[in-house]
């Protein structure tokens, strides 16, 4: 019992002092990968994540910094 | 100032500087050996007070304040031809006074302490230094009320592009800069103020509101001389005709800002001048000068990426698959894929290439429901006249009918 209430102290201190880890930058999810021959390799894969995860900004016009 | 103004000018200053550090009234009062009644009265401007109390009061909570008036006078000076050189992109000049601004050690705690931290509250909002904006930002609100109008308008113009740049808050930043524009109606801040509210109703294809506000930046701007300023105002028409559609007038508009440009010597708005004609071109499908204009900044160093992505797209489009190949490697290896998200543009120009019209597709779509949650009316145009034409080609009658009653909603929202 005592073994165990120590065990959960020290799980407990542990997990207070780990940092919380800040939010990852909005990273690529849905790889499309090539062959050598630069022909896709991974469509069907690509197609399925898809579905379930949305993708990013598009190119588009250029205007003067407002910063500036 | 008259006395009145003065009195209520330093009791919010002193105000101000106490909540800052955390003073309570009642700890301030015991401090000085004044009553809490006494200092409230003169922080809200209902007392008049000697210098020799105020400075009393000021050394309790350890700041020695600076009671010459014709260092407001200095400062103000100052900070006006700094607000001019914002306005007009003088950024040498800029750059000198809002250091001399933010750096004097005898100017922040005197009767300029207010200007001195909406030139700080400037400094975090163009990245000059790296104040805390919360804590300038709440400065500012605090002492709002005893900004003069100009300045009162600088400030909230600031908060507006703070807000949409960094925050993407549109709705927020438009209320914003039409309270700037109250402030101060036809002065040269307006003139910026109007280009970035054209800026942000353009964001929402409202193309009809937006030509009004840069119609009207460019008249004030060009009536205070700012041409250089102007200039950014030249570039949102451009594009504001590009997204129409109206190919011959955008191009020359674009031209004239670009040879305008030579004239200033301004390199930056030469290039987006002409990277604009390349894009519009691609999608107002003028190929031929898409490749003209993305060939002429590839040669010039420039804007390398996104001329390949043009090309690319382009000779796609023109069914050269050797070239659209060409280019394509060209945009893979000028990308680094470690610092950058892959754009969805990207992998439709490789699926076609490969001829994998489901992909490309799909990856259409996805990029549209990404651009529902977050994008500018514009971008959304854009992909679904794409979604449009694919389903045209395919025949997928049902799904592409979903995809043109999408496309109403937004251009009838704004027309």
């Amino acid at each position: 019992m005592k073994k165990l209430l120590t065990l959960l102290t020290a799980c407990a201190f542990v997990f207070a002092l780990t940092p919380v880890k800040a939010q990852e930058p909005e990273t690529e999810v849905c790889v499309l990968e090539y062959n050598e021959d630069g022909t896709i390799k991974n469509e069907e894969e690509y197609l399925k994540c898809l579905e379930e995860h949305s993708q990013v900004v598009p190119y588009g016009s250029k205007e003067n910094d407002p910063k500036k | 100032m008259n006395d009145l103004d003065r009195q209520l000018y330093v009791g919010t200053i002193l105000k101000t500087i106490r909540k800052n550090k955390g003073i309570t009234l009642s700890d301030l009062s015991k401090k000085c050996n004044l009553s809490i009644q006494y200092i409230s009265d003169i922080e809200n401007g209902n007392k008049s007070s000697k210098s020799e109390t105020l400075d009393m009061i000021f050394r309790s909570m350890n700041i020695l304040f600076n009671f010459d008036v014709e260092v407001e006078k200095q400062v103000t000076h100052l900070f006006n031809r700094m607000v001019h050189a914002h306005i007009c992109l003088n950024i040498k000049e800029r750059t000198e006074l809002i250091e001399k601004l933010t750096s004097h050690p005898d100017w922040e705690f005197s009767y300029a302490y207010p200007i001195i931290q909406l030139a700080k509250y400037m400094a975090t909002i163009i990245n000059f230094r790296d104040y805390t904006y919360d804590y300038q930002n709440n400065l500012c609100e605090q002492m709002f009320y005893i900004f003069s109008n100009s300045q009162k308008s600088f400030y909230l113009l600031l908060k507006g592009i703070y807000l949409y740049v960094d925050l993407k808050h549109y709705k927020k930043a438009k209320e914003e800069l039409f309270r700037s524009i109250s402030y101060s109606p036809d002065g040269i801040i307006a003139g910026f103020t109007y280009n970035q509210l054209g800026i942000l109703e353009r964001y929402d294809c409202n193309y009809y509101l937006a030509m009004i506000y840069q119609n009207k930046a460019k008249e004030i701007l060009l009536k205070n001389n700012c041409f250089i300023r102007n200039l950014s105002v030249e570039i949102s028409i451009g594009i504001l005709l590009g997204e129409q559609k109206y190919y011959k007038e955008m191009k020359e508009q674009f031209l004239r800002t670009y040879e305008s440009a030579c004239i200033l010597n301004d390199k930056e708005t030469q290039l987006n001048a002409l990277y604009n004609i390349a894009f519009f071109a691609m999608y107002c499908k003028e190929y031929e000068d898409a490749i003209d204009y993305a060939n002429k900044l590839i040669k010039m160093n420039c804007y390398l990426k996104d001329c390949y992505y043009i090309l690319a797209w382009v000779y796609v489009e023109k069914d050269d698959r050797i070239n659209a190949g060409k280019y394509y490697r060209s945009l893979e290896k000028a990308n680094k894929h470690d610092d950058y998200i892959i754009d969805c543009y990207e992998k439709c120009l490789k699926a076609r290439i490969n001829n994998k019209d489901k992909t490309y597709y799909k990856t259409l779509v996805d990029l549209y429901k990404k651009l529902n949650k977050k994008g500018y009316s514009f971008d959304k145009v854009m992909v679904l006249e794409y979604i449009i034409e694919y389903c045209d080609h395919h025949e997928l009658f049902e799904e592409g009918y979903g995809y043109q009653k999408e496309l109403l909603k937004i251009l009838q929202k704004n027309h």
